[in-house]
């Protein structure tokens, strides 16, 4: 029975850490400010989630399937929405996108209205399981796998100078907008790939599991972890997951309560004492830094 | 015909705790540019404090609000010293301090959430005192709404004239506008931030009261929705700007009303968010913020 | 002739910073644009590069008109620049700012270097190697590893420069690349200056402030005051030229 859950718990937090990764290739290594990652997590689970219980006699084929297209619907709806909203700057491109998180969430909530299936605010029901350990583990190895190839690539050069100096990366004779576009729906399409993934896990979707506290949620791992560090996000989602999420069952009830008190005191504490985050940009074995 | 202008009224009620909610924002964001996510949270301490005040002390209305001011303003100027003060002063990246910012939201939120302090359940609030209504050419108004509308305008004069007027709020001003300058010009900056925090907070309080007795149900989560719907309204008339913030709750407040009276109360959200977006997209410094020229 | 700027005008709310600009600059040629605080110079610069639109004129590069075209779009042309401010990617080190120079000539794709293919690994062996070659030429070879905001002031100055040269331009732009220096420092840049200009035979347009940087190096010199050309000539010429001194010195210094 615990190990159940430990198995649960640890796929939850191998599914938290590639949107993760998403998140901080666009916030940590281009500087894009987004409040609304979690709309894109939400995208995808609930696309896949309801192509797999529509045509759920097909098995693992309508999955793989779902997840692909997932993928791709969040990679074009997000480059779709960073066109204009990208124009924004620090903060204000922040705004926009706990405000797009928003309207996802409301949206979802919604969502009965069109398709019955999706439960609206009540959360839908009955997803086929398909996410299993080994799925989310080889998913979780492809995606830093990818990354760290992007990263160490012009691709990942051209996002790093964009942090860095806008303006001198204009002046690298780089396309600052094109690239931020890229960055930002490939992380994206990251959430929406984790998304697919969590919703054939607990095979039960609800609105505010992606509303914009599970945006700041994502946020906090990657500052934590430190921005533009691999390892530090890989390792922050999983501490994260665990001490919130693993505490549950071990702790008493009557001191469950404090557990969310303790938190956010530890959270102060740490951007007062580690403000670069565990990792800073440092990163560990193979993800380290590969210069040409 | 009759609806609408009720719906304006009802408008104008939310509106003006958008109104006290988002001056803190405003300001805070103005002094150090942060996006205070705890102020939400400072509005729910005030919305208990007050309910403390009517039902276990018997405090006279007008003295509960007080009472509520005066404790957000000293919470408020603890955290900042305690939470935010030190992070400054190491002039860490501004990710960081937005995220203690979080960090005390989910404090302040969780901690009453205790059984020993708040508890987790809703509360139905008090209204002391007699809601009589008044038909005006036509119009339903109630003391409530007579009330809120006379001590938001009382308390948005106390403010204008503390910024216009007095020496502190040159200082405010100063501050706000150029720190290292107004550190040489002999300005206390430290003291000028805490008593902007004090002055966010008190409002904030207040605000808590009133959104009390006007919805009266309230619970440790409750400032999180205003608390946000408030920002949108400080950075839709331009963040750093305070009588845009107030134009600006006025106008989320009538869209969220309209909304809900005329499309569905569950698009309200979203409906406020699309036209902060749509303002930003064409105006990224809101409706009544100044243009910041680029800098090479 | 390798850039022509026909009337160009630019204004800031009421102000006009640039008012009918025309220059030419002829291939091969080290022009000094100088003027005092505020004449428009680093504004003729962002038109050049891109970074502001001009409100009418033109600019043809090498026949062809990049008025309109984005900053890196005209970097790809041919153009480089530095900043007045350092603009360093200063939390990287000195090869990644090299490096991030040599961007824009890699030539695989985005999937290859998902896959690292053979052509991936290839093109990043010749990258580095183009690297260091050219920390070598800057004799930064021995601070490759270093980050950029650790360097020496004068350093700085050589890695943004360098950097400017590693997007192989026919066209560089330097904005006042002494500023801030001291005399050692400075000679020392106008080594530099002479050096890149025989090794990378490109055309060089430069702002500067000190007179002994300005009349030593440059072989023409154009004047500007108020947004306009006042003068333009050798350095022997403009010295003496009064309409100068007194955009400098103010107008009864110069009639005195």
């Amino acid at each position: 029975m615990i190990n159940l859950y430990i198995i649960k718990i640890f796929s939850y937090a191998c599914c938290i850490t590639i949107s993760a990764l998403g998140l901080n290739l666009i916030y940590g290594y281009t500087g894009l400010f987004s409040l609304g990652h979690a709309a894109f997590m939400g995208i995808g689970a609930y696309l896949s989630a309801l192509l797999t219980k529509s045509f759920s006699s097909y098995g693992y084929l309508v999955y793989t399937g779902a997840i692909i297209l997932s993928v791709i619907s969040t990679f074009l709806i997000s480059y779709l929405i960073a066109i204009p909203i990208l124009k924004l700057k620090s903060d204000y491109l922040g705004i926009a996108t706990l405000g797009f998180g928003i309207i996802v969430k409301v949206l979802l909530d919604n969502s009965d209205k069109v398709f019955p299936q999706m439960g609206g605010s009540r959360g839908m029901l009955t997803i086929p399981n398909f996410t299993n350990l080994p799925i989310v583990l080889l998913s979780l190895i492809a995606v830093i796998l990818i990354m760290r190839n992007l990263i160490y690539s012009k691709f990942g050069r051209a996002l790093l100078a964009i942090r860095e100096d806008e303006n001198a990366a204009y002046a690298m004779g780089i396309d600052v907008y094109k690239q931020k576009l890229l960055s930002f729906a490939l992380g994206s399409a990251f959430a929406g790939f984790s998304g697919a993934l969590y919703a054939h896990l607990y095979c039960f979707l609800h609105p505010s599991n992606f509303d914009f506290l599970r945006s700041i949620d994502l946020m906090l791992i990657i500052v934590l972890g430190g921005l533009g560090s691999m390892s530090g996000t890989i390792i922050a989602s999983f501490l994260w997951v665990f001490i919130l999420e693993g505490l549950r069952i071990i702790l008493p009830q009557a001191i469950l309560d404090w557990r969310l008190v303790i938190y956010p005191l530890l959270l102060i504490l740490l951007m007062l004492l580690r403000p670069q985050g565990l990792f800073g940009n440092k990163e560990l074995l193979w993800l380290k830094r590969e210069y040409p | 015909m009759n609806y609408f202008f009720q719906q304006l009224l009802n408008g104008f009620q939310l509106g003006s705790v958008y109104a006290l909610i988002s001056l803190g924002y405003t300001m805070i964001y103005g002094i150090i540019r942060l996006i205070n996510f705890a102020h939400g949270d400072i509005f729910m301490l005030g919305a208990y404090f007050g309910f403390y005040a009517i039902t276990r002390f018997k405090f006279n209305f007008f003295i509960a609000i007080l009472f509520s001011m005066v404790l957000c303003m000293i919470i408020n100027v603890l955290i900042e010293k305690i939470a935010y003060a030190p992070l400054r002063k190491k002039n860490v990246p501004r990710i960081n301090l937005l995220i203690t910012a979080i960090g005390v939201s989910f404090f302040l939120e969780n901690f009453a959430s205790l059984k020993i302090i708040f508890g987790p359940d809703y509360l139905p609030y008090p209204r002391p005192f007699k809601i009589i209504t008044f038909d005006f050419l036509g119009l339903t108004l109630s003391s409530i709404q007579i009330i809120v509308f006379f001590i938001t305008l009382v308390l948005l004069l106390i403010l204008d004239y503390l910024i216009k007027r007095t020496k502190i709020g040159l200082a405010m001003r100063a501050v706000s506008y150029d720190k290292e300058t107004a550190l040489l010009m002999g300005i206390n900056v430290d003291n000028i931030i805490s008593l902007t925090f004090a002055l966010g907070a008190a409002l904030a309080g207040a605000g808590g009261v009133l959104y009390g007795i006007c919805y009266p149900q309230i619970h440790p989560f409750m400032g999180i929705m205003p608390g946000l719907k408030a920002f949108v309204a400080a950075v839709l008339g331009g963040i750093g700007v305070i009588s845009g913030a107030v134009l600006g709750s006025y106008i989320i407040g009538m869209i969220e009303v309209f909304t809900a009276a005329f499309i569905s109360s569950t698009f309200r959200d979203a409906i406020a968010f699309a036209i902060l977006i749509i303002v930003l997209l064409t105006r990224p410094q809101g409706l009544f913020g100044k243009e910041e020229g680029i800098k090479l | 002739m390798i850039l022509k700027i026909e009337n160009l005008n630019k204004s800031f709310g009421g102000l006009k910073a640039v008012k009918n600009f025309n220059l030419i600059l002829n291939e091969g040629e080290l022009c000094g644009l100088i003027g005092p605080n505020g004449a428009g110079k680093t504004t003729i610069f962002n038109l050049i590069t891109g970074f502001y639109k001009p409100d009418n004129g033109k600019i043809i590069f090498k026949n062809q008109d990049i008025t309109n075209l984005l900053p890196h779009q005209i970097v790809n042309l041919g153009i480089s620049r530095t900043f007045q401010n350092i603009r360093l990617f200063n939390n990287l080190t000195v090869l990644e700012n090299i490096l991030f120079a040599f961007n824009y000539q890699i030539n695989y794709s985005t999937v290859e270097s998902i896959l690292r293919t053979s052509n991936f690994r290839k093109v990043e062996k010749e990258i580095k190697e183009k690297c260091y070659h050219f920390l070598k030429l800057f004799d930064l070879e021995k601070k490759a590893n270093i980050l950029a905001k650790n360097l020496p002031y004068g350093e700085m100055r050589k890695l943004e420069i360098a950097r400017a040269l590693a997007l192989n331009p026919k066209l560089l732009l330097l904005d006042e690349p002494s500023c801030g220096m001291t005399i050692n420092e400075t000679s020392l840049l106008m080594d530099l200056i002479r050096f890149i200009k025989e090794e990378f035979r490109l055309t060089i347009f430069i702002i500067e402030h000190q007179m002994r940087v300005i009349m030593n190096l440059c072989e023409r010199i154009v004047v500007m005051d108020f947004g306009e050309i006042i003068a333009e000539g050798k350095p022997a010429e403009i010295q003496n030229n009064p309409k100068v001194i007194a955009a400098y010195l103010g107008r009864e210094y110069a009639y005195r």
